[in-house]
């Protein structure tokens, strides 16, 4: 009906639709200012940012020992366990050290038999030696008193004292033999250290051959798997990563307003791009820290300063770290590392109407806002999640 | 007049009642809709759909006569526009 219309209209029908249009202007302004408000309110206490990303933590798989690839027990993308064999480097060489370092335990129980033995012959010889001497002592006894009477010469005692100190020395030689020979066992109270070296190195060796099987140390999923049978892996080079699957994280970039009202233990509704009509949970962990700053710094001892500013400043993002539950349908609806994700904080459990507007509305107002906004009770966060 | 009002009454009110509450079970979803792969905010496509709602507002309003009577007019379709933008935004995405 255009505007000249209404003219021909009868006079009455005119002023009802007069009144009319006014509540309805009068009603869609009201309108405005109560859904400006309410939707300043969600934004307030429920703040979200689409800059949030999935993560898990990465665990790269490098091998313990050098060689080459000999066989490969996963494939790319494959779901392992704590424990799985991943895959073998060459275990001849390390083998054969470790049959080596067998066989050189063995020979080392032989030395110490055959030390053990010369200690023996050592003691035998200190025995011998002091029976020399035992007698050489009693010999000068015996002749020394018949020199006066001139029955043995001088020459006879001079050769005998010769013979007493000869057989010390050879004595104290004895008993030094012995030290040596027991120095040389190894034995220092229970334990023989030829013997704890030898078994050191079969350790060792045992241990290289156990690392000949590379095993997934978490449970998670092959990623990037890109070697090959016969590639030689050195030690501590990377081959793969595992994802670890315990633990998923966001990591949402929240700007630094909206930080305030963050608190680690909220509550957190997630959205994937991947199932966007799926609401996942998670709880804040915590704000992180410190954020570099590529417009300031340090050049040497002196600060560096840009010399330009915007006029419109940008607010940092500063990432959330939030702790995902597990998410409720692992086959159709996974986490994949680095998916697209919204985050939005609860920073209330329930919404409630600012102190500021109290004394504005009436209270049956206020009750209905209560009722409206408050939120169905959530599951309480699982009790294996650390916050 | 009586034909304007008895095509209000005809609306199919039961199934005006089912698209309410269907908008309103939507409620929570992703604020972040994929086109193709590209992800638009929510938003946007709020204050799109605001444009087309405004047209049949503006059509309704016209029907009923209304329109000499609007003043002022540029701010009242202007909040028009905006509660078609909040209200589908509070109705579709608020979690």
């Amino acid at each position: 009906m255009s505007p000249s219309d209404a003219t021909s209209l009868p006079r009455g029908a005119d002023a009802a639709r007069r009144a009319a249009a006014r509540g309805f202007s009068i009603a869609m302004v009201a309108l405005a200012c109560v859904l400006s408000f309410l939707t300043w309110w969600e934004l307030d206490i429920r703040p979200r940012t689409d800059d949030a990303y999935l993560r898990a933590n990465i665990v790269g798989i490098a091998a313990n020992v050098s060689g080459y690839v000999t066989e490969l027990n996963v494939v790319d993308n494959q779901q392992v366990k704590v424990g799985d064999l991943l895959f073998r480097v060459d275990v001849r060489p390390y083998q054969a050290a470790l049959d080596l370092a067998v066989a050189n335990l063995g020979y080392v129980d032989l030395e110490i038999q055959a030390l053990e033995d010369v200690i023996r012959e050592k003691e035998a010889d200190l025995v011998a030696a002091e029976a020399r001497a035992e007698y050489n002592v009693s010999y000068l006894a015996r002749i020394e008193p018949l020199l006066p009477r001139q029955f043995v010469t001088p020459d006879q005692v001079d050769a005998a004292k010769r013979n007493v100190r000869a057989s010390e020395a050879e004595v104290a030689q004895a008993k030094a033999a012995i030290a040596s020979a027991k120095a040389n066992l190894g034995q220092i109270g229970d334990l023989n250290v030829r013997r704890m070296r030898a078994q050191a190195e079969v350790l060792e060796q045992q241990l290289n051959v156990g690392y000949c099987e590379v095993r997934s140390p978490v449970n998670g999923y092959v990623t990037n798997f890109n070697i090959s049978v016969g590639q030689f892996a050195q030690i501590g080079q990377q081959q793969f990563a595992l994802v670890d699957a315990s633990n998923w994280y966001l990591l949402a970039n929240y700007q630094e307003t909206d930080l305030r009202g963050i608190e680690p233990g909220m509550l957190v509704d997630v959205y994937l791009m991947a199932y966007p009509l799926t609401r996942f949970s998670g709880t804040v962990q915590g704000v992180s820290w410190a954020l570099y700053n590529s417009d300031q710094g340090s050049d040497g001892v002196l600060p560096t300063v840009s010399p330009t500013l915007d006029w419109v400043r940008l607010a940092q993002r500063f990432p959330v770290r939030i702790v995902m539950d597990p998410t409720p349908d692992p086959i159709k609806q996974p986490y994949r590392m680095g998916a697209t994700a919204t985050a939005i904080v609860c920073t209330r459990d329930k919404r409630e109407v600012p102190d500021i507007l109290k004394p504005l509305l009436p209270d049956a107002v206020e009750r209905w806002l209560d009722t409206l906004n408050t939120r169905p009770a959530r599951t309480p966060p699982s009790p294996g999640r650390t916050p | 007049m009586r034909e304007t009002r008895l095509q209000f009454r005809g609306l199919p009110t039961r199934q005006c009642l089912v698209a309410a509450a269907s908008l309103a079970l939507l409620s929570g979803c992703d604020p972040i809709l994929s086109v193709d792969g590209a992800f638009f905010p929510a938003w946007l496509l709020c204050m799109i759909g605001a444009g087309f709602l405004l047209g049949g507002v503006r059509w309704v309003v016209s029907r009923l006569g209304w329109e000499p009577f609007v003043r002022p007019r540029v701010l009242v379709y202007f909040c028009v526009y905006l509660n078609c933008t909040l209200g589908l935004w509070l109705l579709i995405f608020r979690t």
